[in-house]
């Protein structure tokens, strides 16, 4: 039954009543129809009136956060009528998964209510917070008026990041900091500061400059020796992972996705991403942070979509420069064959997340490196660089 | 096997069933769970006793006072089983619709529960339940009557199962109401004579409230648990019940839109015992074709039936100078028949009577002349109505009478007619005679009755009743009953008798086929209405061989409101007569006695609370009419007061109703003054700061454009030395308030203490001004 109908039903039965007790000119006929039209009349002036004064702030920061953060924000209802209210509903319509912003009381005239909710990201995604609906009616349930604020923040929630340099290759040191032993020719151009020329580096290394000023000969030296890109390829194919929710291998390796991509980055690496997804969606190679804020904001909604196997978007060709991170629930196949045919001289990393390991291993298929990763393992959260 | 014993044998063996085990009752945290002992889990049956027990019990109060309210009008015979039969009907509706797992199997357990019950409490029950199933079922099939009961019954239970539905299972209030409002509204439309239905309505209102409070809060709670504040209940219940209590108090006292029955006019025939005219015979009292029901309204015969049911119709509106309430004539009985009186052979139309004839033979005792107004109301009507034995009518009449009456002309006119029907407004103007014999001369009448009289009243000499027409048992009841004192003593006492033994009520099972009605009631049922009063008083008075008739009209109604009566009727007003309203709830029947010398008496046997034992002696009329030549002038006697039933149905002059209503009105609205200027409880800087501004302006400390919170503060404080602090706490949490970024920061419990310190005083500094605030008229003279 529709409101509409609800109503013209009561409007009907109350006119019918006073067709009645005005024909018959019964008194309690009429204490009857005066009660329920003043009733009725009443409860609507009171919800419309009630509804009228009521007004929401809500008090939040939008931007992005991390699974597992926590954070709050702060609302306050106001009621700027006289008439107290019987009951309001706040309903905060949030899809933030575990989340609870409503609240349900009552306010007196100009009174005003305030409460701090907390909360936590469980799940990453990209969030609303709001819309928020307010409702309010009369004592009874007849009435009921419901507004609704606009949508308040836009927020989005970063994969889990956890701490995986043990599962990545190379060193956190930085090249030339010591002396090479191999072809300095290896090394990267980009300079990243001076020290004591060694004679075993080559003329193209000192910094003249720096030896004019300075009156003795001093040598560039380089970024890290892992300053040569690193490609993650993530496996999004559909129907490679199993399990459901924070316990899935899709959640696991969209994590581990991140985390590596930070801890990349926080290297001084630049990095690039593959997935198999839909889209086929690829990052090319880069660094800095609004880079590392594009990549984490494509793995906030990356879900399991393609319908290719991984190895469409592995790496062809030689790239010595180049580490390589798969990240993949796949079982071994055809995609190892092919990555380990092009993978002298380069780094390549398999992190492979499987729900029944328990512990992390690593076996070693010839130059590649594979890391048997369980759903279970939990890392040690990864400090972010300030 | 009765039904009672196979009831018992149904219980033993489930209790039989528990103590060996078989079957478990478990009751564990408010929910009671039938289980077979074998099995565990979901087999059995769950019932939560706890959940929802004040809704429970507010749904079988309203089904209780709604069913007692319809069995109260009495529609068909045994319907007062309807009270009993709609509360275990709320029970077990309730009970099923807990347990029930869907719709469907609810509705289907509602019907085979409400197919048992109709027949546990309508079937009589011998020692074979099956028989009597099959005996019930036929007459339910046979009986109008029981049709007619087990219909209303079946209804009622179906409209239980609806609203037991809608609140236990769906926890819909306003949805589960309907039809127990539709009822009540029905009822009272209907039926407004009962006089418990203005108690019963609001009670029935409260607890419909309390219902809906309650469902409507346990909706909220259920939807949003830990997340509701633990006050909202309390809030909402409190207003809802304040609201409640206002509106019905303002219901009460608003003054109806209408007092002037129109239903008759427009539904005609509703009480066709209005229009009767003269060989029109039939009409008020009587039976329904095709059921048991009759409702109440005036007859030109008396044949006692069945239940009868008020009809609230206005029938005329009337005055008289009599200083007593009276009685308003339609017709004299005589003629006694198999229990029913009627008008007699005798008795026929005579001839046209002009306007002003005078219809009194003057051959009787002490008489008061008594003038009467009547308006017809309602339908039209043809029978024109006396407040005495007719004397003379301002308009043409068809005169029924005994044409054999001494010197052969009318003798006592038994009735009169119109010669066309009079319309709704009608005027017309009586006299009639009242006996202003005292209970003396009463005593001292004798017994010589003229000839006539003993013709008319069928005895053929003093002492000897009518054979035929009285039983033997009657007769023998009169004499024990009367005495061996004078005719009037023993009449008394036949009077007395019946207002003390018997029992008035409007609700009876009619006499049984065959059955002599007077003898059922005199024996058997010792509960009728007036019919059966006047009827059974009648036959006694008469087997002792004393003239008596029946005389059928209309009570002296209900006063009408000052305001309430119509232009016909101002000089009346004027003159200080009363005016009454005559509803057909008002016809009547009662007595007459004839004393040798004093003419007919009348005599009250009812012992309806409306009719009480009638005075005699004299009476003054309210004015001093003219009065016919020859007729006695009577001593003037204090007023009779008014019965304390009628004083109850006097209703509340509009005027003091709408005076109430004004001041309930502006009550509420000093409230809300007060309110609004208190401002609220809490610590709203924002409204706070308002209604300081408020008070500088009363006590002339106007606030500059440029005066920043501080300054204002300072210099209001500076007139308020008492409220200084606060008034400087609450300046300087306004100015945070309005220089800090971001939203309205909470006022700290400092500053919510002051504020309620100065809110205390708010409304007597206002209302009082610089007087109130203790500074001289100087120190308030406008800051420059």
């Amino acid at each position: 039954m529709t409101r509409v109908l609800r109503r013209l039903l009561v409007a009907g039965g109350l006119l019918v009543l006073l067709f009645f007790a005005y024909l018959t000119a019964i008194r309690l006929a009429f204490m009857l129809v005066y009660f329920a039209v003043l009733l009725v009349a009443v409860c609507w002036l009171w919800t419309w009136l009630a509804s009228r004064g009521l007004s929401v702030l809500r008090d939040t920061h939008e931007g992005a956060y991390e699974v597992g953060q926590e954070f709050h924000e702060r609302l306050e209802v106001l009621n700027s009528s006289v008439v107290g209210i019987p009951w309001v509903v706040v309903e905060d319509r949030s899809g933030i998964p575990g989340y609870e912003a409503s609240r349900v009381f009552s306010l007196g005239g100009h009174g005003t209510r305030r409460w701090t909710s907390r909360g936590r990201f469980t799940r990453r995604g990209r969030y609303t917070l709001g819309p928020i609906k307010v409702s309010t009616g009369d004592p009874f349930g007849f009435f009921q008026r419901t507004r609704t604020a606009a949508v308040a923040a836009s927020i989005t929630v970063y994969p889990r990041v956890t701490d995986v340099s043990e599962y990545l290759p190379g060193s956190n040191s930085s090249s030339g900091d010591s002396r090479v032993f191999g072809r300095y020719s290896d090394a990267p151009p980009d300079a990243l500061g001076i020290r004591e020329h060694d004679p075993s580096d080559g003329f193209n290394r000192i910094h003249w400059p720096s030896t004019a000023r300075l009156g003795r000969p001093m040598s560039r030296s380089f970024e890290r020796y892992e300053g040569a890109d690193t490609l993650v390829v993530l496996d999004l194919g559909l129907g490679v992972h199993h399990g459901q929710g924070d316990e899935s291998t899709l959640e696991h390796c969209v994590s581990l996705a991140a985390s590596v991509a930070m801890t990349a980055l926080q290297r001084g690496q630049s990095i690039g991403l593959r997935c198999n997804d839909a889209a086929l969606t690829s990052f090319v190679a880069g660094s800095g942070p609004a880079h590392l804020r594009q990549v984490l904001d494509f793995l906030a909604i990356a879900q399991a979509s393609g319908i290719t196997g991984i190895g469409t978007v592995l790496p062809g060709g030689r790239s010595s420069q180049q580490s390589v991170v798969v990240i993949t629930p796949a079982e071994p196949g055809g995609w190892v064959d092919q990555l380990s045919a092009g993978d002298r001289g380069r780094r390549t990393t398999i992190l492979h997340v499987s729900g029944a390991a328990s512990t992390a291993r690593a076996r070693f298929l010839g130059e590649m490196t594979w890391w048997e990763l369980g759903i279970g393992l939990e890392p040690a959260p990864l400090r972010r660089a300030s | 096997m009765s039904l009672f014993g196979l009831l018992v044998v149904v219980g033993l063996a489930l209790g039989g069933l528990v103590v060996a085990g078989v079957l478990r009752l478990r009751l564990s945290d408010g929910s009671l769970t039938v289980g077979v002992a074998r099995y565990e889990g979901p087999v059995g049956v769950r019932v939560d006793v706890r959940e929802g027990l004040l809704s429970d019990a507010c749904v079988v109060a309203l089904v209780w006072l709604t069913a007692t309210l319809v069995a109260g009008s009495g529609w068909v015979g045994g319907s007062e089983v309807l009270v009993p039969l709609s509360v275990t009907a709320a029970v077990v509706c309730l009970v099923l619709a807990k347990t029930a797992p869907r719709g469907t199997t609810y509705w289907l357990a509602v019907e085979v529960t409400a197919v048992l019950a109709l027949f546990i409490f309508t079937a009589n029950h011998t020692a074979n339940p099956l028989l009597d199933f099959i005996t019930w079922v036929k007459g339910v099939r046979g009986a109008v009557s029981n049709a007619a009961l087990v219909t209303m019954a079946g209804a009622a239970w179906m409209a239980i199962g609806w609203s037991t539905f809608w609140v236990a299972r769906k926890r819909n209030a306003t949805i589960a109401l309907v039809p127990l409002a539709v009822a009540l509204a029905v009822e009272i439309i209907n039926d407004p004579t009962q006089t418990t239905a203005g108690g019963i309505t609001v009670f029935w209102i409260l607890v419909a409230a309390v219902l809906l409070l309650r469902l409507h809060t346990a909706r909220i709670r259920n939807r949003w648990q830990e997340m509701a504040d633990s006050q909202v209940w309390i809030f909402i219940s409190s207003r809802g019940a304040l609201v409640v209590i206002a509106l019905l108090v303002v219901a009460v006292l608003a003054p109806p839109l209408n007092t002037v029955d129109l239903s008759v006019s427009l539904f005609h025939g509703r009480d066709a015992g209005q229009g009767v005219g003269p060989g029109d015979g039939n009409g008020g009292p009587g039976p329904i074709p095709g059921s048991d029901l009759t409702v109440t309204g005036y007859s030109d015969h008396v044949a006692p039936g069945g239940t009868l049911t008020r009809s609230a119709s206005v029938v005329m509106q009337v005055s008289s100078d009599f200083t007593r309430p009276v009685y308003w004539r339609g017709i004299n009985l005589y003629s006694l028949s198999s229990g029913q009186w009627t008008r007699g052979s005798t008795a026929r139309v005579s001839a046209e009577a002009p306007a002003n004839t005078n219809l009194d033979t003057g051959s009787d005792g002490t008489r008061q002349v008594v003038h009467g107004t009547i308006e017809v109301l309602g339908v039209p009507q043809q029978t024109i109505f006396w407040p005495g034995d007719p004397v003379k009518a301002d308009q043409a009449t068809l005169v029924r009478s005994d044409l054999v009456g001494p010197g052969g002309g009318v003798a006592t006119v038994e009735a009169a007619y119109a010669k066309s029907p009079l319309r709704p407004g009608t005027k017309y103007a009586v006299q009639a005679a009242d006996s202003l014999a005292t209970e003396d001369d009463l005593r001292h009448a004798g017994t010589t009755y003229p000839v006539d009289i003993l013709r008319r009243t069928f005895l053929v000499a003093p002492g000897q009743p009518r054979v035929g027409s009285v039983t033997v048992e009657v007769t023998d009841l009169a004499r024990q009953v009367a005495g061996t004192g004078t005719v009037y003593d023993q009449v008394k006492n036949i009077e007395t008798y019946l207002r003390t033994q018997e029992r008035y009520q409007l609700k009876i099972n009619a006499p049984p086929p065959g059955a002599d009605p007077v003898s059922y009631f005199l024996f058997t049922s010792h509960v009728g209405y007036c019919e059966y009063f006047a009827s059974s008083m009648g036959e006694m008075v008469r087997s002792l061989g004393i003239p008596v008739r029946l005389v059928s009209g209309y009570g002296p109604g209900a006063p009408t409101a000052k305001a309430d009566v119509g232009l016909n009727f101002l000089h009346e007003v004027d003159s200080g007569a009363t005016v009454s309203t005559i509803r057909a709830s008002d016809a009547h029947t009662w007595v007459e006695v004839y004393f040798p010398a004093y003419g007919w008496v009348p005599f009250e046997p009812t012992p309806d609370p409306a009719y009480p034992a009638l005075a005699r002696g004299a009476a003054a009329p309210v004015t001093a009419p003219a009065t016919t030549a020859g007729q006695v002038v009577p001593p003037v006697a204090p007023p009779a007061a008014v019965p304390a039933n009628q004083q109850g149905r006097v209703a509340v002059p509009a005027a003091l109703g709408l005076g109430l209503a004004f001041v309930l009105i502006a009550a509420l609205l000093v409230l809300l003054a007060t309110r609004i200027a208190r401002g609220p409880g809490g610590g709203n800087l924002g409204v706070a700061w308002s209604r300081l501004g408020w008070l500088g302006v009363r006590l002339g400390v106007t606030r500059r454009a440029t005066d920043t919170p501080l300054e204002f503060s300072s210099r209001l404080a500076g007139r308020l030395p008492g409220l200084g602090d606060e008034i400087m706490t609450l300046g300087r949490a306004y100015s945070r308030s309005i220089y800090s970024s971001g939203s309205t920061p909470e006022a700290t419990e400092s500053e919510a203490a002051a504020w309620r310190t100065v809110r205390a005083q708010l409304v007597r500094l206002l209302a009082l001004g610089p007087r109130g605030a203790g500074v001289s008229p100087a120190a308030t003279a406008p800051q420059s």
